[in-house]
């Protein structure tokens, strides 16, 4: 995978904070091809989303983040781009989506406007075809009756509509990179269906690479061809997704697959969870951040944390056993 | 006999305009004692405020509540709070419903102290069995609400609901604010202690993996009313309406078949949930339904038992939907 469309080095993100420095992301490195869906995958706290708000310099004013590494995205380190240089990635050439589409809408704008605002800040076009492009991304996404709805404010159209003119936004320059961070967590199930089906439709048909964040397995596995999985502000596993379905190696990766009820599971099945908390951001432990949890521990993963051993062209686990654990079980 | 019996139970809601919303629609269920009945729907389908009905918390605008041939709707003031410790809820949020100035010593002997039960001196010793049920360590007694994580907080407020030792407990949407690996250990211990204690638990939620998980009965919601009904396993492994196939369609499994799923998904139920402010005439699911015809605007569909089933379903014409898509998959 030497042609990279992003290329993520030795990310760490730590955050100032009057109660002490939050590691949030500790060193995270990854690759993202041209057309790929990649996943990250892990519980709140796990640094997925900061990741991904650390790759685009998404933070305000009055957040203290100390953001390290490379972040190459064509050849260039957008770490060190400029503000007016990092406005023109933002939108154009990396879209986002977040989890909640209310607070990132306008409340007083027409959804139609903000969808051709977008396009005139990007491209000098006149607005009467920012606006003709924008009717047509809505019906692009999914929205019915876009031409009549265009002027509406985005209060009066439901959740998974709102979620649509969000994508609608995202897309409308035809980014390279789609970021979708929990895009369907506040949706109706049948609706989170619909959203998803409509993000693989586009990622298909623009050749767009999507980064999917999500704390749910089965929403990984409906769009991602590969996986990583986080924990404590690290990638711990990472693999094609239907290989991590079938030989997941890393403790808390075979953890969290085991205990997530699934459909075909009967009634009065134990559940098997993962015992003890997640790890407090404050105060990490030294060495693997789930040895504490972790049901195979062993006395290195305490001292030291353990580097990414390599399990197959794709597939790597960030544990001491890894190996050992790979034996057919 | 069963413990709990709602017979019709309608809740209005009036609107700010004048108008009024119909958040449950002649909702009709009936619970055995030391049973767990799984309530599944998407939002505004109605399942928390038939929880808040069945618990006279919001008051039925008509209908019947009858828990141990005592009708719930006819009671009112002391007669009313006495039997709250015969049925107590579970919230979603923890944080919301325990105090946070209270120590968990002091939150869970509240109860205890409210409806006068055990000699004040024993009610400590009680808090302490239930902490340990819980699965919390005595050092938690004098811990409060803000020095706790979410799981844990939502084991305390578990503990409150129980130390009464109900016969129904009802829990809305009690794991979902919790992160996966703490949602596992609350279901288990949900499930540990409805066996242990033989108490009837309203499970609502709108993850159905979990209702599977947990529930003998699962009864489905659409736009205020239940639309099929029956025994968790027949129900997951048989669904007959095309209400309750879009939902079991829908969610995303970790396997290598999701991508595909989704199109069903998006076929057996398309669009979005209708206005409540306008529901649609006739079977309500007809605007989002891969079968619907002119027929199914025409009256609302009753609850009917399926031939040789447990199950109950409000579908006319689920026979021959089936049928069809039999004679499609033959093809």
């Amino acid at each position: 995978m030497s042609a990279a469309l992003l290329e993520v080095n030795d990310l760490r993100t730590e955050f100032r904070t009057k109660d002490g420095v939050v590691r949030a992301v500790n060193s995270i490195s990854f690759e993202l091809g041209a057309g790929e869906a990649l996943g990250f995958v892990g519980e709140s706290g796990s640094g997925k989303s900061v990741t991904a708000l650390s790759m685009l310099r998404l933070f305000g004013p009055f957040t203290d983040a100390r953001i390290k590494g490379q972040v190459l995205y064509d050849g260039r380190d957008l770490l060190k781009l400029g503000g007016n240089e990092m406005r023109k990635i933002r939108g154009r050439e990396i879209g986002m989506v977040f989890q909640d589409p209310l607070t990132s809408l306008n409340p007083l704008m027409p959804v139609g406007q903000q969808v051709a605002e977008c396009i005139r800040l990007h491209e000098s076009v006149s607005r009467d075809v920012a606006n003709r492009r924008a009717t047509e991304l809505f019906e692009l996404v999914g929205i019915p009756d876009p031409k009549n709805r265009f002027n509406d404010l985005p209060h009066s159209f439901s959740g998974g509509m709102r979620q649509r003119i969000m994508i609608a936004i995202a897309i409308a320059c035809k980014p390279r990179v789609l970021i979708a961070d929990e895009p369907t967590t506040a949706l109706d199930v049948t609706v989170q269906a619909q959203i998803l089906l409509l993000l693989n439709d586009l990622q298909r048909e623009f050749g767009m690479a999507l980064i999917m964040i999500s704390h749910d397995f089965g929403v990984i596995a409906a769009t991602c061809d590969r996986v990583n999985v986080m924990y404590g502000g690290r990638i711990v596993e990472h693999a094609f997704t239907e290989e991590l379905f079938r030989s997941a190696n890393h403790p808390y990766t075979e953890g969290l697959l085991k205990l997530v009820p699934s459909l075909e599971q009967r009634r009065g099945e134990q559940l098997v969870p993962i015992s003890g908390q997640p790890p407090d951001v404050f105060e990490m432990p030294r060495g693997c951040s789930f040895a504490p949890r972790c049901p195979h521990v062993v006395d290195v993963c305490k001292e030291k944390q353990p580097e990414i051993t390599t399990l197959g062209p794709s597939h790597g686990s960030a544990c001491w056993i890894a190996e050992q654990r790979r034996l057919p079980r | 006999m069963s413990l709990l019996e709602t017979r019709d139970v309608v809740v209005d809601f009036p609107t700010s305009d004048g108008r009024s919303i119909r958040a449950v629609d002649h909702v009709s269920i009936s619970l055995k004692p030391g049973e767990t009945l799984g309530v599944v729907g998407e939002s505004g389908c109605g399942k928390s405020t038939i929880a808040r009905a069945i618990l006279q918390l919001i008051r039925p605008t008509s209908g019947s509540v009858v828990l141990n041939d005592l009708e719930l709707t006819d009671l009112k003031g002391r007669e009313l709070r006495s039997l709250r410790k015969q049925m107590q809820m579970v919230f979603q949020d923890p944080r919301g419903c325990l105090d946070p100035r209270m120590t968990v010593g002091a939150l869970l002997t509240e109860p205890l102290r409210v409806h006068k039960l055990f000699a004040s001196g024993e009610r400590k010793l009680r808090a302490q069995e239930m902490l340990e049920r819980i699965g919390l360590d005595a050092r938690f007694m004098s811990r409060r609400p803000a020095d706790m994580s979410g799981g844990q907080q939502q084991r305390v407020a578990i503990g409150r609901a129980l130390i009464t030792n109900p016969e129904l407990v009802i829990c809305d949407e009690p794991v979902s604010a919790l992160d996966v690996s703490i949602q596992a250990q609350v279901i288990n211990l949900l499930g540990e202690l409805q066996r242990d204690l033989g108490v009837a638990l309203v499970f609502i939620a709108h993850d159905l993996a979990v209702v599977r998980h947990i529930s003998d009965r699962v009864a489905v919601m659409y736009l205020g009313r239940i639309v099929e009904e029956g025994p968790t396993d027949e129900l997951f492994e048989n669904p007959r309406h095309p209400y309750t196939q879009g939902l079991i369609a829908s969610i995303p499994q970790a396997d290598s078949d999701a991508r595909d799923r989704l199109q069903t998904a998006q076929r057996l139920a398309a669009g979005d949930l209708p206005s409540l402010l306008d529901p649609p005439s006739g079977c309500a699911y007809r605007t989002r339904c891969a079968y619907a015809q002119e027929s199914c605007s025409k009256e609302v569909p009753t609850l009917r038992e399926v031939p040789n089933a447990a199950q109950r379903v409000a579908c006319d014409r689920w026979e021959e939907i089936q049928a069809g898509e039999q004679l499609e998959a033959r093809r």
